[in-house]
Formats: structure tokens, sequence, C-alpha cells
């Protein structure tokens, strides 16, 4: 059987668009609703959008960046986790690298006072 | 050689740099550099010509290799044969005179020193773009000389119509020299070498389709720079610069560039006459073309510049023709009387006050006769009239241009001669002649200074003499170029007579049509023009007022119209990319940059659906 | 193994030294402007050292190394080194140590650890880029390239600053989303992340003849991509982000981004097209042609009309992308050696008119305000008029050669029409360089006083007296590339 080319790119888009409405609409059939105040929030933690007049303190963003940074870089630990026998003393100096590196960044952003909440 | 060589084209470079490095502290003392600069290099320029007439030889050598890119090899070094003898004694000599003329002219102006520097990097490019042994070094003196013309015609740069004419001549060049460059390339591709000696020592007979391509490259690069249509119309707007900057590239140094360059192709060229035939017709039309414009303008430059058009479209008449030295003789003749003509309008500027309109001059004879006598000579020259040396360059070119059975070349140089002959003479009439018109401006003219009358009368010395020299010329060029062969009818008497007479013919409308009806007084005096004058006035009266209202109406109507639809319509919308159109596109696309970044992405993924369209469909 | 990689490693140390130089000492701009200088001196002559040491087996032991290690150094193998790589490199590190310099005037005391910082890391961002070998490893340094200008453009801390980089940021942020959906198509159709293994597949589809769902699925995966490279490129109609970013940002960084940022963008499409997909022409040849051609005649009409310098100095730098993306699509080897004579001229000649611009149009980079230049500084305006020239391609100066050796690879591969249509924008484009220069030379009756700043004066002199000696011998450098070549090659 030959498959129209389009076919796959057109499967791609149902698949894609059935998962996230498939998703959306399951959890509002099957689900038990039980809303409060807390819950109807968009994000359960930092700040509602929508309100211009309120000011986030900036710290805010910035931790939260800073966050984000290191907790990606974790990432890359799992995969070298895997292989870390394989590979022996090489990927044990290579690590040692990445950390540093990792680390230098660390210390600048905690030198220029961006770990401290204003 | 190789020490004359580099004096010639070196001492003028130097004299750039002096003046250009230490001009604020040189100032007005510029010219005791730059003429002595200039004058050795003419002596230079004389004792090349003398070895060469001499040897008999071709003089060739290589300092050392410019530039080496994979197979291209271009050598700094020079080439000299007969022609680029004459053209290096043609060049250095007129622009001495020119040089000279200039400390009196530009005696008062500012920049001083700057002036001067320009003057002899001009020379010197031309130097360069003349002694070259490849096309590269040529077309970079090519490129020096558009940026020289493109310095001294903005010169005053502080005039906007100055800089805006360095502009235009330097955008329309620079369409020119892509075609150079790319004649260039196809010969490159042809040759695998750019070197004359290789080329022209090679076995030619290559792709025919291929040759022709590449020569009509070269020529469009050459109606760039030598303004033939319709790349001609930087050259009148050209006049913004000082006046002897007009004299020099009109003269020596930068239209002749052109014709130097196809009859340095010559063994290319006669290889393939079809495309010398192209070269041939678009020269003839020129000639006519432009001359038609010169009968009706009313600024002394911009006449004397239309005329140039006119000449160098003869020249490429007979460069297209194959009679390679007949083009190269009119270029020698026609540096000396141009240079002396430019040189005259300077000193007719000079003395009032630079005013350039025609119609404010008039009666002139009597307060500049040094400066009528040069310019009549030059004028005769430049209307052919025998014995003057316009008449045996414009000739010899004509009777090639009969002998080629190309007749419709031949009638369009022959209509050329009385065109040209009646707007030289309508201008002598107007600017020396009759009552002045500007009784203001007429009692303050007067004569110039002896530095700037000297070189006038050297020139005019040659406008006269330069002629004579016809037979020899052929001889001497025809030794070493190839050169169509034509069924050789000797030269009978028919031709110069005919010729003479279509420039007599010419004279005498423009006499009788703005000398005649002021009837001055001045003028009944000359007892000569009082004869004439007698004979033809009751004769033919009627027929000049006849002349002026249906004739003259619907040539001067026609003139215009031709002049109006090619020089703001055509030209100035298309080539130069400065109005009409591609500013209107300019906008849009300036419109489209308004600065909000939701308008870019929004046009940032028209553009991917557009390509995602293109490739997938 | 480590010594083919020696420039790399030099930038990643001095990023490090840098940044630990700031944490220990805090803000000192000479001294960390000092310390940059070095590390890219010591890299660049570890560039040079490494294109002079060539042969054509000169990267055999890398390979060997990668060999024997099949499944140790995922790292090595994410990147690919030839000559081509090392000279644009080169000409990179050249353009960073001119940013170096003139920041160090633009900013002072504030061009210090982190600002450096910045610089190493876009510079060490556009190294990557070029020499990447996958997929993720090409999106990841073009990342580290494109954040780090993000935050140089905003550097100087006000409005318009900040306007610049947010528009760079988010258009930038959309085009690499663009980018990483076409590397998801491109992996649907070949599947493998790897640019050796599609180069392999393509290949063999080649000899095979394509399947339609692999060229559909191929288009796609392209039109995706060449709005992240278009992108990179400034490359009509993705050029929009470019007069904006170069009016808002400071002077050294505009200067940066049409630079040494383009040069990297311009390996990355010499790379992809030229190397990658170099079997599958059918694909990509007519788009990277009208994209080039559009590119020209666009750059350079906006720039005809335009009054503010800088942002003339932007439709320039489309205008020659244009110019350098006509011999990718040409093709061939000459090709390749033209655009890297082409960059490193224009890497030159662009800054020194950035240099001279950050003298005289701080704050105010209107035409009008260059009035005056030739009678208060001649010499300034003399470098600018040279340097001017040379961007219009006018002999003597390098810029003529640059654009002839363009013009020339194409017409070797059979493209004079091409040729023709480059010449007719050089044509155009010396309009508006050459009113740049009229107004140098205007004068001006104000009692304006320039500043004095001496590292940006010596800047543009030294780039205009370069121009002019790179035109008067171009074979200086031109043989040093053919004889690098000629070794790596084997020729």
């Amino acid at each position: 059987m030959k498959i129209n080319p389009y076919f796959v790119v057109l499967l791609m888009t149902v698949v894609g668009l059935v998962i996230a409405y498939g998703v959306l609409a399951i959890s509002m059939f099957l689900g038990k609703r039980n809303p409060y105040r807390e819950k109807l929030n968009p994000y359960e933690s930092g700040v509602k959008p929508g309100r211009w007049d309120y000011k986030a303190n900036i710290q805010y963003y910035l931790t939260a960046l800073a966050f984000l940074i290191f907790d990606i870089e974790v990432v890359f630990m799992y995969p070298w986790a895997v292989k870390v026998m394989d590979l022996k003393f090489f990927a044990f100096i290579e690590m040692l690298i990445f950390i540093l590196i990792l680390l230098v960044g660390y210390i600048y952003i905690w030198r220029k006072g961006g770990l401290e909440w204003q | 050689m190789d020490a004359l060589v580099l004096l010639t084209l070196f001492v003028p470079f130097v004299g750039f740099l002096i003046n250009g490095i230490f001009n604020r502290y040189i100032g007005k003392k510029a010219h005791w550099i730059a003429v002595p600069a200039l004058g050795i290099s003419a002596l230079g320029g004389l004792a090349i010509l003398w070895q060469v007439a001499g040897s008999g030889q071709v003089f060739e050598n290589t300092f050392w290799t410019w530039i080496i890119a994979d197979k291209l090899h271009v050598p700094f070094g020079y080439y000299i044969d007969n022609l680029a003898a004459i053209m290096v004694f043609v060049v250095t000599f007129v622009s001495f005179w020119i040089h000279l003329y200039s400390v009196g002219y530009m005696a008062e102006d500012r920049s001083y020193a700057r002036y001067f520097a320009y003057l002899n990097f001009f020379v010197f490019a031309m130097l360069l773009l003349v002694m070259a042994n490849n096309y590269v070094l040529m077309f970079v003196g090519w490129e020096g000389v558009g940026l020289a013309s493109y310095l001294l015609i903005g010169f005053w740069f502080h005039k906007k119509s100055a800089s805006d004419a360095a502009n235009k001549a330097f955008i329309v060049n620079r369409i020119g020299d892509a075609g150079f460059l790319l004649g260039i390339f196809t010969l490159f591709a042809l040759f695998g070498t750019l070197n004359y000696t290789d080329i022209f020592g090679s076995n030619l007979t290559v792709n025919k389709g291929l040759l022709s391509l590449a020569l009509i490259f070269l020529f469009i690069g050459a109606t760039g720079k030598s303004a033939q249509f319709p790349l001609y119309v930087w050259l009148p707007d050209a006049m913004e610069g000082p006046t002897p900057v007009s004299a020099l590239i009109h003269a020596a140094t930068m239209v002749t560039a052109g014709v130097y360059m196809v009859a340095r192709s010559a063994p290319l060229f006669v290889q393939v006459p079809e495309a010398g035939y192209i070269v041939a017709l678009t020269g003839a039309f020129t000639a006519v073309f432009a001359a038609t414009m010169a009968l009706v303008n009313n600024d002394i430059k911009r006449i004397i510049a239309y005329s140039t058009i006119s000449q160098i479209g003869y020249m490429m008449v007979g460069v297209g023709l194959g009679a390679y030295w007949a083009g190269i003789f009119h270029l020698y003749t026609h540096a000396f009387f141009k240079a002396l003509l430019f040189l005259g309008a300077g000193s007719v500027m000079h003395a009032m006050h630079d005013v350039l309109d025609i119609n404010r001059m008039g009666g002139l004879k009597e307060k500049l006769p040094h400066t009528f006598w040069t310019f009549l000579i030059g004028s005769l020259a430049l209307a052919g009239i025998f014995p003057f040396a316009g008449f045996w360059s414009k000739d010899a070119i004509i009777h090639y241009s009969e002998l080629s059975g190309y007749s419709i070349i031949f009638y369009l140089t022959l209509t050329g001669v009385l065109l040209t002959a009646f707007y030289t003479f309508r201008l002598v009439f107007r600017v020396f002649f009759g009552e002045p018109r500007d009784r203001e401006l007429y009692e303050k003219a007067h004569e110039s200074p002896p530095v700037m009358l000297i070189p006038m009368w050297v020139l005019a010395f040659f406008a006269v003499v330069a002629g004579f020299v016809s037979g020899w010329f052929q001889h001497f060029l025809e030794a070493q170029l190839p050169h169509a062969h034509f069924e050789h009818t000797q030269a009978g008497i028919t031709l110069p007579i005919i010729t003479n007479g279509l420039a007599l013919i010419g004279i005498l409308i423009a006499y009788f049509m703005y000398v005649k009806p002021a009837v001055p007084s001045s003028l009944g005096e000359n007892p000569i023009v009082k004869g004439i004058y007698k004979i033809l006035y009751y004769r033919w009266g009627i027929i000049s007022d006849w002349y002026e209202i249906v004739l003259m109406g619907w040539l001067r109507s026609l003139a215009a119209g031709v002049y109006r639809f090619f020089e703001d319509l055509f030209i100035d919308g298309t080539v130069v990319g400065s109005a009409g159109l591609t500013a209107a596109t300019g906008n849009i696309v300036r419109k489209l940059q308004d600065g909000k970044y939701s308008t870019y992405a929004l046009l940032m993924t028209a553009g991917f659906i557009l390509i995602l369209y293109l490739l997938v469909l | 193994m480590i010594q083919y990689f020696l420039p790399e490693i030099t930038i990643l140390a001095g990023i490090l030294v840098v940044l630990i130089l700031e944490i220990v000492l805090g803000r000192k701009g000479f001294l960390a402007t000092l310390v940059s200088l070095l590390f890219l001196l010591v890299a660049g002559f570890f560039a040079l050292r490494d294109l002079s040491l060539i042969s054509p087996d000169y990267y055999k032991g890398l390979g060997a190394f990668i060999n024997e290690h099949q499944n140790l150094v995922y790292i090595i193998k994410s990147l690919r080194l030839g000559v081509v790589e090392r000279f644009m490199d080169t000409i990179m590190i050249v353009g960073t140590i001119y940013f170096v310099l003139l920041s160090y005037d633009y900013f002072r005391s504030r061009a210090s650890g982190d600002y450096q910082f910045l610089t190493l890391s876009a510079l060490l961002g556009g190294m990557l880029l070029i020499k990447s070998n996958n997929w993720p490893t090409l999106l990841l340094s073009l990342e580290i390239l494109s954040f780090s200008l993000y935050a140089l453009v905003a550097f100087r801390k006000d409005l318009f600053s900040y306007e610049a980089a947010g528009k760079y940021f988010f258009l930038g942020a959309l085009s690499t989303a663009f980018l990483t959906m076409g590397i998801a198509f491109l992996y649907l159709a070949y599947g493998t992340i790897d640019f050796g293994t599609t180069f392999q597949r393509i290949y063999t589809l080649a000899q095979a003849g394509f399947p339609r769902e692999v060229i559909i699925l191929s288009s796609i995966a392209l039109a995706f991509i060449i709005v992240g490279f278009g992108f990179k490129l400034s490359a009509v109609p993705f050029h929009f982000w470019t007069p904006d970013v170069f009016e808002g940002a400071p002077t050294p960084t505009a200067g940066f981004v049409s630079t040494v940022s383009k040069t990297a963008a311009i390996g990355l499409v010499f790379a992809i097209f030229q190397g990658l997909l170099v079997n599958y022409p059918a694909l990509w040849k007519g788009l990277i042609l009208w994209l080039s051609v559009i590119t020209m005649l666009v750059g350079n009409i906006a720039a005809l009309r335009e009054n503010s310098v800088k942002k003339l100095l932007a439709f320039s730098t489309i205008a020659n992308a244009g110019y350098v993306l006509a011999v990718v699509y040409a093709g061939g080897l000459e090709a390749v050696k033209a655009a890297i004579v082409f960059m490193l001229v224009y890497t030159i000649t662009t800054f020194g008119a950035f240099a001279v611009l950050q003298i005289t149009s701080e704050g105010n980079t209107h035409i009008e305000n260059l009035r005056g230049l030739f009678q208060r500084k001649p010499d300034l305006a003399f470098a600018l008029a040279a340097l001017m020239v040379s961007l219009a391609g006018i002999p003597p100066f390098a810029g003529f050669f640059a654009k002839f050796f363009l013009a020339f690879s194409m017409v070797q591969m059979n493209h004079p029409l091409l040729a023709i249509w480059l010449f007719f924008n050089g044509a155009i484009s010396a309009y508006y360089y050459l009113r740049v220069v009229y107004y140098a030379f205007q004068r001006d009756d104000s009692e304006k006083e320039l500043p004095s700043s001496r590292i940006p004066y010596a800047v543009a002199v030294v780039s205009a007296v370069l121009v002019l000696l790179m035109g008067l011998f171009p074979d200086a450098y031109t043989s040093f590339v053919d004889k690098v070549f000629g070794a790596f090659f084997g020729l």
C-alpha cells in the first residue's frame, strides 16, 4: 500500500491534537469537581497573571532563573551517571570540569548578590 | 625603458601624495609641486614616444606578480607599443597645459592643494590605464580615473548640484564598469589569462560566439567611460566641476579611455567584425544624437560637452570599423582642440563671473581678443574645416565609413558634420559676436592672465598643425596594430569637398540665424564678413526667416523632445536608481520597517509560508 | 587529541578566568579587557598555527582517535573540524578583538569581567556553531551565541538598548522555534540527528532516487530551517530586526552582530548547504538563489534613502549577506575561498566604519551629524572615505578584491548572470556609501566638539590603512588561503 506522503504530517498533527485536547477532555468528563479558591488560581504558586497593577519583586525572577539554570544542568548528570563505569577516569575529569564551570557561575551569582533577598 | 616608464607614471603620483598629505601646509604653493610633476611626466611621455618610434618594437616588462589566485596570475607591468606611446604622449602633454592653466583659473579657490592633488591623481590613473600590460591592471586605472573624476566633478561639494553630478557620473560609470569586468571574466574563461601578450599571441580562433559576448561586454564598459549612448548622461552634468577638470575629462584623461580600450583589444575585434559593427553603429548614432541636443542648449559648457559625446562617437566609428589608426588619430587631434575649447570657455566664464548662459553673453570679441581667436581656431578644428586638425582626422573616419559599405553609418557621419558646424558656430556667434546682451557683465569682463592664455595659444597651435602628420600617423599605428582590410581606393578630392561644404553650410546657417538679425556694427567692419554679408543678405534674407519658422521650430522641438525624453524620463528614471521606481520601492521597504516586533514576526511568518508554499508545491 | 581544539579551549579558559576575575577583584574594566585581549590573541595564534601546520592528513589523528574510542567521546563526535572552519574562526577572533577594543572605549569600567564573559561566550558559541556536527550541538551553540548577544545588546541599560534587546530576543526566539521544528522534520525524514549519517543517507537515497515522502518532509524541514538561518544571516524576509537592533544597540555590539555573528552564520550555511545537502541540490539551490537575489536588492534599495548611518550600515550588512549567499549558491572550492576573503575584508571594513561612528554619532546617528567631520578631524574623514569606498567595492581598496573574487568564483561556476546582478547591486550601493562620504566632507558652522577618543580613532585609521594595503597587495592573504586550501585538499 502506498501511503500519501502528506499522511505522515497529517497523522502527526492529529495525534498531537488528540493527545493535547483528549487529556483535557478526559479529565473534564471523568474528574471529580471540587473547586475552591486556591485551586482556581492559574498557578498554585507565584504571580497572579492578568493583574497589571500587581508588582512582583524582581528578585523573584532572578531566583527563579538561577534555579532553572542549575536545575537543568543536573539533567546532564543522568546520562553521565549511566555511563560513568564504562568511561572510567576520563568521565570523572570531564564531570569535574563541568561542575567547575557551573561552580564559577554559581559563585558569580552569589558574589553579585543574586541570592540575597533585598 | 623601465626607469622611463616608472618616472612618467609615478611622478604625478608622488605629486598627488605630497599635495594630498601636506595640503594644509602647502596651501597656495601646490602648483610648484603639481605642475613640475606633470612637466617631468610629459617629458617622459615624449621620450617614450621617441624611443618607441625610433626602435619600432614593443616594450614589455613585469615588475612583480600582483595577484595569484588559483590560475589567475596578474602581473604589475607595462606594455608599450606604438598605440600606448601615442596615448601616453597625448595624455601627459595636454594634461600639462591644463595644469598650467589651472594655476590661473583656480587661484582664488580655498582648496587649492586638494585640487592639484586630485588632478595629479587623475593623470596617474589614466597613465596606469594606458600603460598596463593586462586587463585587470587596466581596470584598476579605469576605476582610478572614475574615482578621480568623482572627486573632481564634486570638487565644490558644498553645492548640491555638484555632488549630485558627481554621484551620477560615478554610478553611471559603475554600470559600465560592471560590463567591463564581465568582459574581463569572459576573456579569462576563453583564454585562461588576462595579459595582452598572452591573449593576443595565443591562437585566436576560439569560440566566436563567446568572444563576441566578451567584446560586447567590453564595449558596454567603453560606453560608460566614453559617454556613449545610452550611458552618456553623466557627461553633461559633469560640467559642475571646475572648467579645467572638464577639459581634462574631455580631452585627455577620461572619455578617451573607452576608445583606447577598444583599440587595445584590436586583435580581438578583428576576429569578430560584427562586434565592431555594433561599436561603429552605436558611435555613429551617438554622434548625431548628441549633436541634436547641442543644437538647442544655451549653456556654454554643456554645448561643448555634447560635442565631445558626438566626437567620441566618431572615434568609435573609426575603431569599430577596424580603422584603428583613424579613430586614434581623431582622439589625438580632438584632445588638442577640445582642451582648447574648454580652456576658452573657462576663460569666458572667468571674465563673465561664472555665467554660463550664452544668452547673456555676446560681443565679447573685443573684450577678450586672445580668447576669441583661440576659441575660433578650436571651433574651426571641431567643425572640420580644412586645414585645421579636426579636418584630417574626421575626414579619415568618414572616408573609411564610406569604404566599409555600411551606408547608414556613412550618412550618419555626414549628418553629424553639418550639425557640428552649426552648433559650434552658433556658440561662437552667440558668445563673441553681436551686441552684448548683458551690459553690466560686459563692462566688467576682462581678459585672463598670461598663465591661462599661454596654454591656450600652445593648444591652438597644435589645433592647427596636429593634423598634418596624418600620413606618418597611419603608417606608425598600422605597423603594429592589426586592421580591417578595406578595398583601397585613394581618398579623392570629392569627399573633402562634400564635408567642407556641409560644414560651411552649417556655419552659414548659424551665421544667418544669430548674427544677421542682430546686424552688429562691430561685425560689419570686418571686411570679409562684410563681403559675405553683402552678397548673401538680399538673396537669403527671406529664407532665413522661413528656416527659423519651419525648419528650426521643428528641429528645436524635436531636439528638445529627444533631450527631455531620454534625459529625464528614460535615463534618470532607470539607470540612475535614485529616482522614480527605485525610490518608491525603497519607501515601501522602509514602511514595512515600522519598529513593531509583532509586524516583524508576522512578516517573518509570511515569508516562511511563502517559502513553504514554493518548496512543497 | 586536545591539540586540535586549542583555540576553543583557550577561549573557554578565558571565559572562566574573566569570570573569576570579576568574582575576586570586582569591577575592573581595564584589567578585564586586557585579560580578554590576551586570551583572544593566544586563541588567534593557535588558530593561525593550526592553519599553517595543515597538510592533507593533519586531522587524520583526530579521526583515528574517534575511531579508537568509538563509544567514548561523544563530545568530539559532535564537532567537525576542517580548514574552512579554522579560517572562519580566525576571522571571528579578529572581529572580537576589534569589539573588545571598541567596547573598552564605550563602556570603560563597565567593560569588566561579566562583559568580557559575554563577549567570549558569544565568540565560543560562534566557533562551535560552525563546527557542530549534529543538530543538538548546532542548537546549543546557536543559543550560546544568541543569548550572549541579547545580553550584550541590552548592556547599555537604557530604554533604547532594552527595546533593541527585546526585539532581538523575541524575534530570535521565534526563529529558533522554527529551526527546532525544522530539525524535528529532518529527523522524521532521515531518522538521525548526526550530520555524517544524514549525509550518508542522502547519498544513498540520491543514488536510488528519492522517495516522494522524503522529498516532501525535507522540503518542509528546509522551509522551517531557513527561517532560523535567515534570521541569523538577516536574509530577506527575515531581516526586519537588523536595522532596529543596530539603532538601539551600543555601537560596538552592532558591529559585532554584523560581523562575527554574520561570519558564524555564513560558516553554518556553507556547512549545511555545501557540505550536508550538496548531494541534494534540487532541494535548496533555487531557494538560496532567490533568497540571495532578493536580499541584495532589498538591502541596497532600502539603504538608498536611509538617513540614520547605523541603519544604513544595517541595510548594508543585509546586502552583503546576499552577496555571500550568492556564492553559496554558485558552489565550488573557489566560492568558499572567496567567501573567506570577503568576510575577512568585510569584518575589517565594517568595524572600522563603526569605530568612526562611535566617535561621531553617539546619541545621534543621523547622517547630518557627520557634517564637518572633515574640518574637525580630516584624517578621520579620510579614513571613513577609504572604508566607505572599499565597501562600495572600488579599487584599489580591499573591498574591490573581495567582490571581485566573489564574482570570479560565480563566473567560474558558470553563473555570469549572478555576477551581473552582483555588480548591478554594487552600483546601487555606491550611491549610499558615497552619500556618507559626502556628508563627512560638508562644512559645518556649529561649535560642536568631537569627543577625543583615542581607541576608536586608532582603530579607524588602522582599518583604513589595512583596507588600502590589502587592496594594493591582495596577494599577501589570498596566496595564504590558496596555500592552506591546497595543502588541506592535497591539490
